[in-house]
């Protein structure tokens, strides 16, 4: 749970506190859950976006990143593929993607991304927040949001194609 | 007519999915016509996968211990 609860909130002192939120909630319960893992996380996300929340509310606001230069590598001016990054389908054995190591490399494309896109990005995919929730809870238009989720997308699919179906296929 | 940046960003911003009638008509049509972009989907609804599975792994916590790398 505190890994988890890091990915969204640093220091890890708050994250800790997050945890133990969460830990509290659970003790006032009268009956245990049938799912107690899936339980604590549901309370623990909660926790967390309200924790975010509280940090944007306060006139903080995320850096913007730099959105255009990754479609500038992408696409040439009229909007086409660059010859020299056009995708092509990913061919892998189902069972390859469900390694520890494949996962590694999951983890390592996602720490690469920007610093906004990765809290919109986490919020979405981690948090499971709804799109509106994401842009209440870290301030966002519309606009951004969709930015960031496309940017994230982009560059994590980019990233596994470089190192792990292109490593495959070598 | 759509070019492959915007139709990109319309499928990975998830617009696409609630897009109106005429956006997805053009999209379908591009994605017919354009053999990277093609690949582009496919790999795309794979990626979604990818992050299922990574979700569930994480939220049952089968990865190593915290440490005190700092936040994106």
């Amino acid at each position: 749970m505190l890994r988890f609860a890091m990915l969204h909130i640093q220091p890890r002192e708050e994250a800790e506190d997050a945890v133990q939120d969460t830990l509290v909630a659970a003790l006032g319960l009268l009956q245990s859950p049938e799912d107690p893992r899936r339980y604590l996380f549901g309370i623990l996300k909660h926790k967390i976006t309200d924790r975010l929340r509280q940090k944007y509310r306060h006139g903080r606001h995320l850096v913007t990143d730099d959105d255009d230069s990754l479609d500038e590598a992408l696409f040439d001016e009229r909007g086409h593929w660059q010859a020299d990054v056009a995708p092509a389908t990913w061919h892998c054995p189902a069972s390859q993607l469900q390694t520890e190591q494949f996962f590694k490399v999951v983890d390592a494309c996602i720490e690469r991304l920007p610093a906004k896109t990765a809290r919109v990005f986490s919020m979405k995919e981690l948090l499971e927040c709804e799109p509106a929730e994401v842009c209440s809870t870290l301030g966002l238009s519309q606009a951004d949001y969709w930015q960031c989720m496309s940017r994230a997308r982009k560059q994590i699919q980019l990233c596994l194609n470089e190192r792990w179906f292109m490593e495959g296929a070598r | 007519m759509m070019n492959c940046r915007r139709y990109i960003f319309e499928l990975t911003s998830g617009r696409l999915q609630e897009a109106d009638l005429g956006t997805r008509a053009q999209a379908r049509l591009h994605r017919m016509i354009c053999v990277h972009c093609r690949a582009f989907t496919r790999n795309d609804a794979q990626l979604s996968e990818v992050l299922d599975a990574w979700r569930e792994r994480t939220v049952r916590g089968d990865e190593a211990e915290p440490t005190d790398r700092p936040p994106r």
